[in-house]
């Protein structure tokens, strides 16, 4: 049963049992007539409007116009029955436009006038008139009330398509913005407006700000002040207590030197979730004024920030299915094919019978398994990611030495991780720009050795892949700079606001060997508290 | 007829009917072995192991209604003698470790030609439960190397004293070194875990696996 149809039976069915009531209320035999003969009509209009597929406002227009007949020929006894003349009217109001409705409202006139003009009813024309008329206009006006509502049920299809129109605009935005890539919505530069504003509120602070990531990890997206990243730790009761009361939490530190002898953590808050914390550390409480403003500052700033980490998300995460899309379709696709053509080939190596055709036929095959090795590392490349618990050391650990001893080249890696983790985002970004450094260290320099430097103190962080290999001076400039993923590189590390610098590995620009730098962050913030100078 | 005794025959598993027909031609034109069957799926690679009882099984890694690896474990539940070679076209070391860890007895990667996977079906029929592969010793080194922060073997030690409680004098002593050379160690360490203070560095080197709980 359709929604008309519910409609339809609906107030069909109210109606007749008004009259029928009035009917039997009465004990007057035209009524009776009338009402049974109404309850026809209708039943035979219900069925009709079910199972056929003729239009609903032919339907309502003949409903109403035998209805018209039966009541004034039953008139003026069936008086009470009128009122179901308002029925097909107000239905083809509901149903559709203003037009139906004076058309079925027609037709019942129409239908009343006949058999008033031919006298077939026991009243005269001018008492049927007067009694018929006032319902017959009654049920124009319900016919209008009900076109009126109609529309108004019609109308969040019309703001559907409104809002579909507002999400395309916001998204065609969204592509706009992701094209200009970290304008405006740089999770780094937003947290240095947040610290900023802390810094003007609490005095002269010591701050940092940290977000959570994946797994639960709070990484810092920015320091501020002297020290701040050896001593504010997004750890200790009053980060608990704000992160879960969702309100700054403060209190003294005690063993604080005077001028960070109090400690604020101050929520980020996007709704009703928490996104982050910032903490700071000043020579005496905040004042509740002051802490109440910079409050909501922050919230308006952590509703932009937390936009920006969720774009940040999406991107890195239609990104990372891609890849493995690439992945499962070159290990499905070529490279089995070209693994089985290496099979071939070794049928017909066995089955030479001539030495100089064995031979030739090994020289194909070994270059065939050179192919197939290069789809495999290939494939390895396209699936290798950062594990939430493990993070981007290892992950590029493991990836360097992998493809390190796939390739012969001998690899030299230090590693200076610190525990605090850079965002899900920049890690793979760092990744994938390190990775494109040693395929083409790999690919097209001869190089023997390769050298990595990875050191991480979020939110700065440094790698560098040097080579021995025969240098990139031509390749800057040749021709076909462009294969060779520097383009590539550059758009990664804008991304993530990360400079990038490629060079020799001597300081003679045209000396052997490819140095090759990544740095996202602020190294000086990484200072340690004796400017390094421990031995 | 004498020789029939030594004809082992094998199952092929692999989604791609190229690899497995170049496989095939690889094991016939081999005197010793003969393909009994081939499939296509982890199911189909059960049902024909139990119908056919190869000696010797050589799996992908991918395949349509599972991994490879899932086809070695259900094998090696209850076939202890069977010999399986894992072949694969994936490059990491999970993989190779995968294979160890499900009971396979040796691992081949599809770069390699078809002559391998006979030389290694062969040692899988000989010693199903060992385990060979071309770069076994490479992906040991790889895993067994830390990745985390490494402390120095001086270093992992005032670590373990620093875990059980003791002063930067108690430390210098135990070690008969000088108390500054002991502080200098102890900052040392907290520099490279990133820790601010005792039990940070301790709970850090616990996580990173730098220090065990059941430490002395």
């Amino acid at each position: 049963m359709t929604q008309s149809d519910r409609l339809g039976l609906a107030a069909r069915a109210f109606f007749l049992a008004t009259v029928l009531g009035l009917a039997l209320a009465f004990r007057e035999p035209a009524a009776l007539q009338g009402t049974v003969l109404v309850i026809g009509i209708g039943a035979v209009a219900m069925i009709v409007a079910h199972f056929s597929v003729i239009n609903q406002r032919w339907i309502l227009l003949v409903e109403g116009f035998f209805a018209a007949l039966a009541i004034s020929v039953t008139l003026p006894g069936s008086e009470m029955v009128l009122p179901y003349l308002v029925v097909p009217v107000l239905l083809a109001g509901i149903g559709g436009a203003v037009r139906d409705v004076e058309l079925v409202a027609g037709f019942e006139v129409v239908g009343l006038a006949i058999v008033l003009a031919l006298g077939g009813g026991a009243e005269s024309t001018a008492a049927g008139l007067e009694l018929a008329a006032p319902w017959a206009v009654a049920s124009l006006g319900a016919g209008f009330v009900g076109a009126w509502f109609g529309q108004l049920r019609g109308a969040p299809s019309r703001v559907d398509g409104a809002s579909y129109e507002s999400a395309r605009r916001l998204l065609s935005q969204l592509r706009t913005v992701a094209r200009r890539l970290s304008s405006g919505l740089d999770p780094v530069s937003l947290a240095e407006q947040a610290l900023t504003a802390v810094h003007e509120q609490l005095g002269d602070a010591r701050s940092a700000l940290f977000v959570r990531t994946e797994g639960g990890v709070l990484s810092p997206l920015g320091y501020h002040g002297y020290d701040a990243k050896q001593t504010l730790l997004p750890s200790g009761h009053l980060v608990e207590r704000c992160w879960s009361e969702m309100r700054p939490a403060h209190g003294p530190q005690p063993h604080g030197r005077a001028e960070t002898r109090w400690r604020t953590v101050l929520p980020l808050r996007s709704g009703t979730r928490m996104i982050g914390v910032v903490i700071a550390d000043a020579p005496e409480a905040p004042q509740p004024g002051a802490l109440d403003s910079l409050l909501r500052e922050l919230d308006e700033q952590a509703l932009r920030l937390d936009t920006a980490l969720v774009f940040d998300e999406v991107r890195s995460l239609a990104t990372l299915e891609e890849r493995q899309r690439v992945a499962r379709e070159i290990h499905d696709g070529v490279a089995q094919e070209v693994a089985s053509l290496g099979y071939a080939l070794d049928e017909l190596v066995a089955t030479a019978t001539d030495d100089k055709r064995r031979q030739q036929l090994t020289d194909v095959r070994s270059e065939v398994s050179r192919v197939v090795s290069e789809l495999r590392l290939s494939i390895f490349d396209l699936r290798s990611e950062i594990s939430p618990a493990a993070g981007l050391g290892s992950a590029l650990s493991n990836y360097i030495r992998t493809v390190g001893s796939r390739s012969g080249l001998t690899v030299h890696l230090t590693l200076d991780e610190s525990p605090t983790r850079l965002r899900t985002e920049v890690e793979t970004e760092l990744l994938r720009i390190a990775q494109e450094a040693v395929t083409n260290a790999r690919k097209h320099s001869g190089a023997e050795n390769l050298w990595v430097d990875c050191r991480i103190r979020p939110p700065f962080a440094r790698i560098t892949v040097q080579d021995d290999g025969t240098g990139l001076a031509d390749v800057l400039t040749g021709p076909r700079a462009d294969s060779y993923g520097l383009h590539i590189m550059r758009e990664r590390a804008e991304r993530i606001n990360a400079t990038l610098d490629i060079g020799s590995r001597d300081k003679n620009p045209s000396g052997r060997g490819t140095r090759v730098t990544v740095t996202v962050g602020d190294e000086s913030s990484s200072l340690t508290p004796n400017g390094g100078a421990r031995v | 007829m004498e020789d029939r005794q030594q004809v082992l025959s094998v199952l092929l598993v692999d989604d791609h009917e190229l690899i497995r027909q170049g496989l095939a031609r690889a094991f016939e034109r081999t005197p010793d072995f003969t393909v009994a069957g081939e499939a296509g799926s982890v199911a189909d690679g059960v049902s024909l192991a139990g119908q056919l009882r190869p000696d010797v099984v050589v799996t992908d890694v991918r395949l349509p209604d599972g991994t490879g690896l899932d086809l070695v474990r259900r094998l090696r539940s209850d076939k202890p003698e069977l010999g399986i070679v894992v072949l694969t076209m994936y490059a990491g070391d999970e993989q190779l470790f995968g294979a160890l860890e499900a009971g396979a007895s040796a691992f081949v990667s599809k770069d390699s030609p078809s002559d391998d996977v006979v030389a290694a079906a062969r040692h899988a029929s000989v010693s199903p439960r060992s385990f060979a592969a071309a770069d076994l010793a490479d992906a040991m080194r790889r895993r067994l190397s830390p990745t985390g922060p490494q402390l120095s073997p001086r270093e992992s030690e005032v670590l373990v004293l620093l875990a059980d409680g003791l002063g930067v004098a108690a430390i210098a002593r135990q070690l008969f070194v000088s108390e500054s050379t002991a502080k200098t160690h102890i900052s040392k360490i907290y520099e490279k875990l990133g820790a601010a203070n005792r039990a940070q560095a301790i709970s850090i080197a616990m996580r990173s696996g730098l220090l065990r709980s059941d430490a002395p």
